[in-house]
């Protein structure tokens, strides 16, 4: 994957757009795991989702910089 | 040890004094620390990342960082939204604009306008993206318009430091202990039901006087708004309580229409009080009003000492039926005992208003239980959802004027600016735009801006002693933040308390702009007091330019305002019925708490929009149970000729027109149909040994009679034009003699 990201000659660093895409697909997740009542076992439901939120992040991430 | 001491030192008097504090300040030094630690946060990545605009990050983690809780994310993401179009806005008209300065500050002040109207005007999640995207264009606009060929590298940076701060800011807020607004609207909700029943016995004992009674009016107004924000927020961030969403919108609308009810008992009791001094009649009613409702007080007075949990109040469900039936019993015994000892007329009407009000009430009771005690069910309750939610929204009048005044600020402070030439005026107008955009949603604008001045003042100086006394001599990231945490913590301290908020608030964000570490760290003494005079000069500009221009503390505004409430009453003789009692009550409230915030300093301006909002509460309920009736079965089939229809529909115009322009003649008017309509009533009552939940026209006649009560209420709104007209009267009499 590229370092960064060319758009109409701005450059945008790859990790950016991933964080953005890591927190759309956190928003829908999030929303999947809210049906099935998931979130009234966790302790610290918050927390549960920014943990979510940064694996996602990490596992697109890390093939930018692999 | 003796027996004293091993008490206070006992293990329980340490619990009980813990929890005592965490509930009271423990929540405060919270809020402190997850302050600092979110400061800590910003600071650390936008030095790291070598950001050009540290100051902004930690400004940003300020502003957004409230103590009230809830939804956080869900707000973060909202103010990353506005701080995108900012940017946008902001890129725009220094691409435009970069070569002529008057049409780049016309441009600004328009933005800055429209989005201060905006966060006004909305009061749900938009209005936080309007407030950051004009805050953005006060960060990071006029700094990148003075230099256009930096100015993107600029403006991204500080947008990138703005951002750092609203992610830090969110994220310590949802995740240090975070107050969930489920759980505190759970607890308002157990204690309300105390709160009512404490209200309920003391209007059905009559002891409560015209002052107090306003007052539990106004709390209860305010209570209902709030209680309508934490439940948008609980529901939002709550999806299993988003599926009670009904069943708590159906307890809101109920309560409130439970308070207007027993406002009203209140006032009637007292009427009754101030008559029996003088009449037989109303003394021995009064008399008798007590006893009837004695099963009632008794369980009020049980609710009032230990408001009960969902699953208790279930229990209570069956001995309220009992309680519910022993009292129209007793009504019963009693009217028809008084009907024997009592001949007039007139008061054995006030007894039937009396006792249907409370009849009304006990059932509303009822229901309110019986929803209440669902609110822990597993499943959720089937409701009809005619009902479509608290209706709140800002008079568009109010929001053009406040963002008119935001942009006049702002073009008065950059005229200035540009015709005096001042290089530090950049300083000027960036202070300016900020104070004008975040004190525009707070209730009382110009008094926020006032106290922000004079922290700016304070912070300077607070600045200058750290900024040159403190940290040259610190080395390394924890040491600086050592240094300027004390500055943080009184702040954030300070903004607890309502009466130092603005001074704390306006305080560190001074502080910020002056003497905030930077990136790289300059120490320049010339620096500092060039920006120092030109952020207490802006935020002192600003200030007295939003006392000036459109206060909304003018009596146009409350004109306004009064005007919207008056609107009330006549949409409740004219509008389509379903909905239209909880409609009018939650607009009524709504207009009441706005107005009440607007007018802050000014208690007869209050006064006024309370006895106001009072009796277009009464007067609208009691229009709504008529019509309600007229179209019920039994009374929708009578011929719309006979006599007592049409006087009824010809009340309903002339309350109309008294609503829609009060005056002396229009009241004149529309009390003599409210009389004409109750004289021809009489003869077509129901013959007196029906019971009365079965005579609709005697049901009828005590709501006409309730209203006329309501007109002629002495310390009432409209009470200046009944005297008007007596004095014409006297006058017409002294002429003639």
């Amino acid at each position: 994957m590229p370092r960064e990201i060319a758009f109409y000659g701005f450059y945008f660093p790859t990790v950016t757009v991933l964080f953005i895409t890591a927190l759309l697909i956190t928003w829908g997740v999030d929303r999947i795991l809210a049906g099935t009542g998931l979130y009234r076992w966790a302790w610290h439901p918050t927390l549960l989702r920014l943990a979510i939120y940064v694996g996602i992040s990490c596992a697109l991430t890390l093939p930018v910089y692999r | 040890m003796s027996t004293l001491s091993k008490e206070l030192f006992s293990r329980e008097a340490h619990r009980s004094a813990f929890l005592n504090w965490r509930l009271g300040n423990g929540n405060g030094w919270l809020y402190v620390a997850k302050v600092l630690l979110a400061m800590s946060l910003a600071y650390y990545a936008s030095m790291i990342l070598e950001l050009p605009h540290t100051r902004s990050a930690a400004l940003t983690v300020l502003i957004v960082m409230q103590p009230e809780a809830g939804q956080v994310l869900t707000k973060s993401i909202f103010r990353l939204i506005g701080t995108l179009f900012g940017l946008i806005a902001m890129l725009t008209l220094v691409a435009l604009f970069h070569q002529q300065p008057q049409m780049f500050i016309l441009g600004t002040a328009l933005w800055c306008g429209v989005c201060v109207s905006g966060a006004v005007h909305y009061r749900d999640m938009r209005s936080y993206s309007f407030l950051l995207a004009g805050y953005t264009v006060g960060m990071i606009g006029v700094p990148a318009a003075i230099t256009p060929d930096a100015a993107v590298n600029l403006a991204v940076g500080r947008m990138l430091a703005v951002v750092i701060g609203i992610i830090c800011g969110g994220v310590v807020s949802a995740v240090i202990f975070p107050r969930e607004t489920a759980g505190s609207m759970r607890n308002q909700l157990v204690s309300r039901v105390g709160r009512l029943c404490g209200f309920a016995r003391a209007s059905l004992l009559g002891t409560l006087d015209r002052d107090s009674r306003n007052a539990r009016g106004r709390a209860l107004a305010a209570e209902s708004v709030s209680i309508e924000v934490l439940r948008q927020a609980a529901t939002v961030e709550n999806l299993q309580l988003k599926q009670k969403n009904p069943l708590l919108k159906a307890l809101n609308r109920q309560y409130m229409a439970m308070g207007t009810r027993l406002h009203s008992i209140g006032r009637l009791l007292e009427q009754l009080r101030s008559r029996a001094e003088e009449s037989q009649a109303e003394a021995t009613i009064l008399a008798r009003v007590e006893p009837v409702a004695a099963p009632l007080l008794e369980l009020m007075q049980r609710l009032e000492k230990a408001p009960p949990q969902p699953q208790v109040a279930g229990q209570l469900l069956r001995e309220f039926e009992l309680i519910e039936a022993s009292l129209k019993q007793n009504i019963r015994d009693t009217r028809a005992d008084l009907r024997q000892q009592v001949t007039d007329r007139e008061a054995m009407e006030r007894f039937d208003t009396l006792v249907e009000l409370m009849v009304r009430f006990a059932e509303q009771l009822g229901q309110y239980l019986r929803d209440y005690s669902r609110l822990d069910d597993e499943k959720a309750p089937e409701f009809d959802t005619q009902y479509t939610g608290f209706r709140s929204h800002t008079n568009p009048l109010y929001a053009v004027t406040t963002g008119t005044r935001s942009a006049l600020v702002i073009l008065f402070v950059a005229w200035f600016w540009i015709t005096s030439g001042w290089e530090s005026g950049t300083m000027s107008i960036q202070n300016a735009i900020i104070a004008a955009v975040l004190t525009s949603t707070v209730p009382n604008p110009n008094k926020m801006a006032q106290s922000v001045a004079q922290g700016a003042i304070v912070g300077c100086i607070v600045g200058f002693i750290v900024s040159f006394f403190v940290l040259p001599y610190v080395d390394g990231f924890p040491l600086m933040m050592a240094a300027i945490a004390p500055v943080f913590i009184m702040g954030a301290w300070m903004s607890l308390s309502p009466r130092w908020a603005g001074l704390g608030f306006g305080s560190v964000v001074n502080f910020c702009f002056v003497a905030s570490p930077d990136n790289p760290a300059s120490f320049l003494p010339q620096q500092f007091a060039n920006q120092s005079i030109a952020s207490v000069t802006g935020f002192l500009m600003s200030c007295v330019l939003l006392a000036l221009l459109f206060p909304p503390s003018g009596r146009w505004l409350h004109r306004v305002m009064l005007r919207d409430m008056r609107d009330l009453a006549v949409k409740a003789l004219t509008a389509p019925l379903p909905g239209l009692a909880a409609q009018l009550d939650s607009r009524s409230r709504d207009l009441l708490n706005q107005t009440y915030n607007m007018s802050g300093g000014q208690p007869q301006q209050q006064q006024i929009a309370l006895e106001w909002c009072c009796h277009i509460q009464e007067v609208g309920h009691a229009v709504i149970e008529l019509r309600t009736l007229l179209r019920s079965e039994t009374l929708k089939d009578t011929d719309p000729d006979t006599p007592w229809r049409q006087t009824l529909d010809q009340m309903g115009r002339a309350l109309s027109r008294l609503y829609i322009k009060p005056g002396a003649r229009s009241f004149e008017r529309a009390m003599e149909q409210v009389e004409l309509a109750i004289e021809q009533l009489r003869p077509a009552l129901e013959p007196e040994q029906e019971h009365f939940s079965n005579s609709p026209r005697r049901q009828l006649l005590s709501y006409l009679h309730f209203i006329k009560v309501s007109l002629l209420d002495p310390q009432g709104p409209l009470a200046m034009y009944r005297e008007q007209n007596n004095a014409t009267l006297e006058q017409g009499v002294a002429h003639a003699a």
